[in-house]
Formats: C-alpha cells, structure tokens, sequence
C-alpha cells in the first residue's frame, strides 16, 4: 500500500515519472533528423571500429557523450538510454528537493513535478540526447552526497568531486557547476567550520580532476594529447566567442552577484544561499557561448526548478528580492539570447498522426522535412553500393548519412562546418586525393565553396547519382588497358 | 556617440538658438509660436552658466527627467506606503523608453514631466503652496498640462461641500491669476493651431499606438516582447483591492487622453504621443504596485530588458549628423559659393544657425507654415531668388533625386546618413552654335 508522504515511492512521484515517460516516449521512434545526435552517433561508430576521438575523428564535446552513443549503437537505443536517464533523473531529483525542503512535503512535490515536467518537454529539446539531458544527473547525485555540506566523511566529498568530473567529461559547462560547489564549500561555509571546510573542499576538487587527468594521461600515452586539448579545450575557448557575444560582461555580472551573496550570507537562509549561487553559475554555464539552442538551459532546470517553489514559501525581503532577480535573470536569458523556441505540440501532434495511421514510413519521415527522407534514401544507396569500411565523403551538413548507413568520413571531420570551422580544406583535399574514395556527395546546401572540391570531382569523378538537390558523385573508372 | 553629444535635430535647434537670445525677445518670440516660455528661459540661465554645447543643453533635460523620476517614486511612496522596495517605482520611471528618449532631448518634455509630477504629488499630499508653484510652471512649460490641471479638478470637485467650496477652490483661483499674463499669447497660439496644424485626425488605432509607445517606446527593438509580456504577467499578478486608488491613477492617464482625442475629432488634431507623455508614470504606478508574490521576478524581467533596450538607445543616437554636416561645408565654402536650405519635408535652418552657418531656406513661391518656426526667422533666412554664385552648396534630408534649382545642374552629393549636402554647379550659358 502507498501510504502518503512516507512510502520510498509516493503515489505522486510515479504519476510525475509517469509523465515524463509519456511526454518522452515520442522522441523513441522519431528518424534521424537532429544533426549533433547523427554526430555523435558517428563518432560512436567510429570509437567502435578503433578510431581514436579527435586525432581520426573529431567534435569538440568531451569524450563521455561519444563512449555512450558507442555502447547505444543506434539513435533507438540512444534515446533509450537517454529516456531512462531522465526519469531516473527525476527521482535523483526528488531526494535533492527533500534535501533543500526536508520539513515541507508541499514544496518537494511542487518542485519535483516542475523539474519533471520541463525536463521532459520539446521547448529544451529534452527528447534529443545531447550532452546536457546526460549531464545533470550526475551534478544532482553529486550534491545529494555532500549537501549540506557538513558531517560528511571525506570519501564522500571525493565521490562528489567525481561525479561532478563525470558531468564534466560530458560537457565543459558542468565546470560551473563545480565551481558554484567549490565556493560554497570553500568560501561561503568557511566561517563555520574553518580549516574541515578547507580541505573537504580541495579533496572535493581532487575528486573532479583525477578522472580528468586519467583521460590527459590516455590521450597522451596515444599521442594524441595535442588533438585531445586543442578540441575539447581551445576549440571551446573559440566557440564561446563565435557567435559575436563576449561572455566577460556577464562574468562581471556573476562576480558582483557572488560578492553580493557572499555579502548578504548570514542574512539568507543557507540552503536559499546555495541555490542561488548554484543557479546563478550554472545559468552562466548554459549561456556562456551565448548560443540560441534551448538545450543548454536543461543545466539550469534543477537550479530553476527548485528557486521557483521556493518563491512560494515565505521568505525575508532580502531573500525574495534575491529569488526575484535570479528567476527574472532565467527569463530575460531565454529572450535576450533569442533561444529558439521549438513547437510544444508538433512532435506530439507527428507521433499520434502516425500512431492513427499505424504508419511509421515515408509520410512519417516527410513529416520531419524533405531532407531527412532525402537522407534516408542515401544512405540506403550507400549500403548497397558500399561496403562496410568504405569510407565516403559528404560535403554538406548532414551527418546523419554517415550515422544511418554506419559508413564513416573519409577524414577527421563529419560536416563541412567543421571543415570550415578549423580551416581544413587542405587536410580533406589531399585526403581525397589520396585515399580516392569511391563516392563523393555533394549535398548542395554549403554556401561556402570549395573550389578545390569541384576541380576534382570536375576530373576525377561523374555524377551517378541524385537525390533531389543532393548529387552523387563516383569514381571514374580507368581503363583496363 | 551617445544621446548627449549627437547632433541638436530641429526643434532642439530651435529652442538652442532661441534661448540665446535676451529673455524680453525670448518672451516675444515664444508667443508667437506654439509653446509657452519656461523652458526656454531656463534654458537660457542654464546656458549662459553652462555654455551652449549639445551636451550641456541635454544635460538640464536629463536633470529634469532624474527629478521627474524621483517624484514619481515619491508619489508611489504616498500611495503605498507599506509596499517594499518604493526603488523599482523610480526605477520603471527612468528605464521607461518613451519618458528615456526625452530625458536626451534639448526640448521641453522632460521639463513637462517634471513639472507635472510634482503637482501631481504635491496635490496628493495637499501641499497647496507648491502645488500651486508646480502647477503654474508645469502650465508656463507646455498647454496640455491644463489636461492634468481637469483632473485634478475634477477630483476637487467630486470632493467639495458647502463648507470647503472656497477653499477647495483657492489653489485654481491662484493659479488662474497666476496664467493671466499668458492668457493672450495663448488665444493666439490657439487661433494658429486652428487654422492648421500639422498632425492627422486620430483614430482607435493611434491610441493604441500611444499606450505601445508609452510602454515600449517608439525605436523597434528585439526585447520589446520581454517587456510586452512582463507587463501582461505584472498585471496578471497585480492585487486589484484599492480602487480609490487605481480610480486616481487610471483618470491622471486617461482624462488628458481622451479629452486630446475627443478635440482632436472636432478641432485641428493635436493628439501626439509626446505632448501626453505626462500620462506615462500614472501607467507605472499602476503596474509596480502592489503586488502579489510572482510579480517581483516580471519587474525584473521588465527592468533588464529596459535597461539593455534604453543602453542601446543611449549609444547609438539616431538623429542626423548635422554637426558633421557643418564641418564639411566650413572647410570647403569659399565666397565665390553659395549655401542654401532646400525647403522639402522639412528645412534645417536651425540646425544651420546653431552650427554657424549662413544657409538662407530656397523658397521661390509661397510662405511657410507657422509650426515650421516661422516666429524665429528673420527676412534674411527665406530667400526667393538664388544666390548668383559659381556653385552652391544645398543642404536637405528629402530625396536628392527631386532637387532641381533653376540655372545649375547637380554635381555631388556628399551622404551624411540621410542628411545631405549636395553640390550644384552654373549652368554654362554660352552655347555656341555650329
């Protein structure tokens, strides 16, 4: 029998996990179409067949991301993975609210249902299996082991420190995370217990780098320590500045935040202080490359989640003002940086169409677009006319050929925005030249030309094949004699 | 650039060039056009103490507008007392994008709400001696504040007995003695906007225009729709339970509305967004307080997106660069050019005078209207025939294209971003037949 507020699994919390599955499972049998999961799926490949990650093939996320789409194999099992990470997310969830409402069952309810139903909508891409819906789960089990950060032993912290180096090894944001952590450990908590708070602190820190440095140490004793840095680390640098916003006024911001916190400490109610803080970084996390793409508020959501039912107890002027500010921060992020704002319905609306129809084939597929049927159509031409470790190359931004046919590209890179990116034309046409690979497609949707690319095809190649704007280019034969 | 130190536009040219003069031609030369006088004569203390620079003219618009401000969150503060953080009242006040706009413009709007507000908040707090002294400047520094002046009459009236008939009265009795020097100046300035004016009938749709100006300014920007819908979400979440109140506030911000619309309907129309911009702290007031628990993180989402809305604003001034404009034409003028105003959609000759330039308006036939400053020109600023020179240099922000001056032929057009300065060249008259 269920017995209310004191079963392990309330009656509430499984119709909330409920939910969140209901909400997710259309994404389960959604086609090929997001372009960063063919990615990864093709990275995962390639980890498969004994690529080394960023010398032989590239992306710039760490390594975790890439090893699970490797175990997933395909996008089914993916977001199989991804899904049952989320509920479990959202359970992980629950203990961290009964941590910061211990005595107010309401607000653990609230709470839990908020996170769980805006962890599982379209409007943060929670369906796609991008490194943020994977990251949380270990940042919520990390702090679940040491809030409130006293009487815990020193193992704990350690653990800790490694779980957040977990979230950390799937994307460079969770850093924020860490860090919002290693603050309030060491800073904000110093007063109370002087010199325990010191060292839990650095051995919490100890606990995010080892693995870090494990993966340095792999890298390196494969010499591929250089491609290891420059993708994950400097390519990263660049990144949070391509998009023409500098992260520096709000790193100010988030300074003069902290300092106020840090300020005002004895005034706020210590878990309210925490979250504040944890919220305040991880938000500067999720927008630090000030990218429009609504999955990298899924590293805010637990913070958010949590700040907005806790509006809902009464609280100090100061705290309120506090709560206010960050909450209107979290909006005016979502308007200032421009995410996009996908359908809430539309990939409902495609899953119950299809399910009425009992048909998952073609007008499915069409339904996501042209280009993903044109996909679907090549990389079946790719099958049968390739064998398994052919290599192909692709000019154009669709890795998800590559993901579909389980066929990998000819070089480092996956789409031409890579190639453009990192200035590597050169590397891909003496690439070409020299490994000659049998088919060369030309998606047709680069804008950026690549005249090198035409030369060769123009002399070595002929069209074989279209499919729709898509062309498919094959070797020219020589003759026998 | 900032809004400080951009070029002065027109009106705010005129006002510049007007208030240098000695204050008895001031007075006269204000009478006979559409305004009364206050502001220029403060303007004109203000310049002979600060200088006649562009950012020392806005710098006395902008110390109106902060004392406006703070009058608005005193009159929050009277309203509610009880209500926490009165701050995001005078905050809402200053970021407010409309009321922004004119707190950088060398004109007498911010003076208006200055003026307004604080005879709003002394009439709230029955200070009669300087609601009476508020009053009087607010109706020597702009006519529509006779529109707030009803209100608070009509408020007077709704309260009045038989026992405090003449004292409820004796402020008005003042400030009617008090108006009198101005009352003919005023019927004539009246009897000018009567016979034409410049602006369109209003219709349903310029009303909801003003309250979108008021809300969210009049420059497009992309967080308008932050704004927009923190707005809706405050007064979602905004208690209704002090209608006397809201009563008060509703008729300060409607009243002067719908009596311009109503006159416009009948008479000229003078309904324009920043003649009523006194109607805008009513709105704030009414959106800020009080509250309930969820409204807090929509102000902020308000004051955020204002304050990177008004930033912009701020740095990227968009009124014509005339200053520019008049440095080209000192270097390169000779006296054997000329140099001339062509009369379009609009003439520059202030912005000429005030940069120090001598470029007469070309006008061949016909006089100009009254509302184009006509009370500050001297015969020497109109010309009808044109200066017979080797070249002449036209200044204009209408369509180069459609200038055409009789005996020369367009040479050059040097582009100031829409203000232009366009060479013409004589005609050579000596054809020689073959």
């Amino acid at each position: 029998m269920v017995q209310k507020g004191k079963h392990k699994f309330p009656l509430w919390l499984i119709l909330g996990i409920a939910m969140a599955f209901f909400l997710r499972m259309p994404s389960l049998l959604e086609p090929y179409s997001y372009g960063d999961e063919c990615i990864y799926l093709t990275l995962g490949h390639a980890i498969k067949r004994g690529l080394l990650l960023y010398r032989d093939i590239h992306d710039n996320k760490p390594p975790l991301l890439y090893l699970l789409a490797a175990f997933s194999g395909n996008l089914f099992w993916f977001r199989t993975i991804l899904l049952f990470s989320g509920l479990l997310t959202i359970f992980l969830f629950f203990l961290l609210a009964k941590r910061f409402f211990p005595k107010d069952e309401k607000m653990v309810k609230i709470s839990t249902l908020i996170f769980s139903f805006l962890s599982s909508i379209p409007l943060f891409e929670a369906g796609v299996a991008n490194a943020e819906n994977f990251m949380i789960l270990p940042v919520i089990l990390g702090i679940i082991l040491i809030f409130p950060f006293r009487n815990q032993s020193k193992l704990i912290f350690f653990i800790s420190g490694l779980l957040f180096s977990i979230s950390f090894l799937f994307k460079v944001p969770a850093a924020f995370d860490f860090a919002a952590i290693f603050l309030f450990i060491f800073l904000f908590n110093f007063s109370k217990r002087n010199w325990a708070n010191f060292l839990n602190s650095l051995i919490f820190s100890f606990g995010f780098l080892f693995p870090i440095f494990l993966t340095f140490i792999f890298f390196w004793s494969k010499n591929a320590l250089k491609y290891y840095l420059s993708a994950f680390f400097f390519q990263n640098v660049s990144y949070v500045s391509s998009w023409g916003s500098t992260p520096y006024p709000r790193l100010i911001l988030l300074f003069l935040f902290t300092f106020f916190l840090f300020l005002k400490r004895k005034k706020i109610e210590e878990s309210l202080l925490f979250l504040l803080l944890w919220f305040s970084f991880s938000l500067f996390g999720a927008t630090l490359s000030g990218r429009p793409y609504p999955h990298y508020l899924i590293q805010v959501l637990p913070s958010f989640s949590l700040l907005l039912s806790s509006l809902l107890i009464k609280k100090k002027p100061t705290e309120h003002l506090l709560l206010s500010f960050s909450l209107a921060l979290f909006l005016f992020s979502f308007f200032y940086f421009q995410f996009w704002i996908y359908s809430p319905i539309e990939p409902y609306k495609k899953f119950a169409k299809a399910t009425f129809k009992k048909d998952f084939g073609e007008s499915y597929l069409s339904a996501f677009g042209q280009k993903i049927k044109r996909n679907y159509e090549i990389s079946k031409f790719l099958i049968l006319s390739t064998s398994k470790n052919e290599r192909v190359f692709i000019w154009g931004d669709s890795a998800c050929i590559y993901a579909l046919s389980g066929r990998l590209p000819l070089g480092r890179y996956t789409v031409s925005y890579h190639i453009i990116d990192f200035n590597g034309f050169a590397e891909t046409i003496s690439l070409i030249k020299e490994k000659k690979p049998k088919f060369i497609i030309d998606l047709q949707d680069e804008p950026k030309p690549f005249p090198e690319l035409k030369k060769i095809l123009e002399e070595n190649y002929f069209l074989f094949n279209s499919f729709d704007e898509a062309k498919v280019y094959h070797k020219k034969i020589p003759p026998l004699y | 650039m900032t809004q400080f130190d951009s070029s002065l536009w027109g009106d705010e040219a005129w006002a510049a060039t007007l208030a240098v003069k000695p204050i008895w031609k001031i007075i006269t030369i204000v009478s006979k056009d559409t305004s009364p006088p206050l502001y220029y004569l403060l303007l004109h203390i203000w310049m002979k103490i600060f200088g006649t620079s562009e950012p020392s003219i806005r710098c006395l618009s902008f110390l109106f507008f902060l004392a406006a401000s703070f009058f608005v969150f005193l009159i929050g503060k009277s309203l509610w007392e009880e209500e926490k953080y009165p701050f995001l009242t005078f905050l809402l006040a200053f970021l407010n994008p409309f009321l922004f706009r004119y707190g950088f413009e060398g004109r007498m709007y911010s003076l208006l709400l200055l003026t307004t507000t604080s005879s709003m908040y002394f009439f709230l707090k029955k200070k009669w001696t300087l609601y009476i002294i508020s009053t009087l400047a607010a109706l020597y520094t702009h006519h529509f504040s006779i529109f707030l002046v009803l209100t608070q009459l009509f408020w007077i009236i709704k309260g009045i007995t038989r026992k405090n008939f003449f004292s409820s009265l004796k402020p008005y009795l003042i400030i009617g003695l008090g108006y009198l020097p101005w009352l003919y100046p005023l019927y004539y300035q009246t009897s000018l906007v009567q016979s034409g004016f410049w602006l369109s009938k209003p219709t349903f749709k310029s009303v909801i225009d003003l309250f979108g100006n008021f809300l969210l300014g009049t420059e497009k920007h992309f967080l308008q729709k932050a704004v927009f819908l923190g707005i809706l979400f405050i007064l979602f979440f905004r208690k209704f339970k002090d209608w006397g109140k809201d009563l008060f506030l509703l008729s300060w911000a409607i009243i002067p509305i719908t009596l311009t619309f109503s006159i416009s309907l009948v008479k000229s129309s003078i309904f324009y967004d920043r003649y009523l911009l006194y109607c805008v702290p009513p709105i704030i007031l009414i959106l800020v307080s009080p509250r309930r628990t969820f409204s807090l993180t929509f102000i902020f989402l308000v004051i955020f997106s204002l304050m990177v809305i008004d930033w912009h604003y701020f740095t990227h001034p968009t009124k014509r660069p005339f200053r520019e404009l008049a440095n080209y034409v000192k270097e390169n003028l000779k006296p054997e050019y000329g140099l001339i105003n062509y009369n379009d959609q609009a003439h520059h000759l202030f912005e000429s005078k005030y940069y120090g330039l001598n470029a007469p308006i070309y006008l061949p036939e016909g006089s100009l209207p009254f509302y184009t400053g006509t009370a500050l020109m001297e015969e020497k600023d109109i010309i009808k025939i044109l200066p017979n020179k080797e070249k002449i240099m036209v200044i204009s922000s209408g369509d180069p294209g459609k200038i055409k001056l009789p005996g020369y032929t367009f040479e050059e057009k040097i582009d100031f971003k829409n203000l232009y300065l366009l060479w013409f060249k004589k005609e050579n008259t000596n054809s020689h037949c073959g």
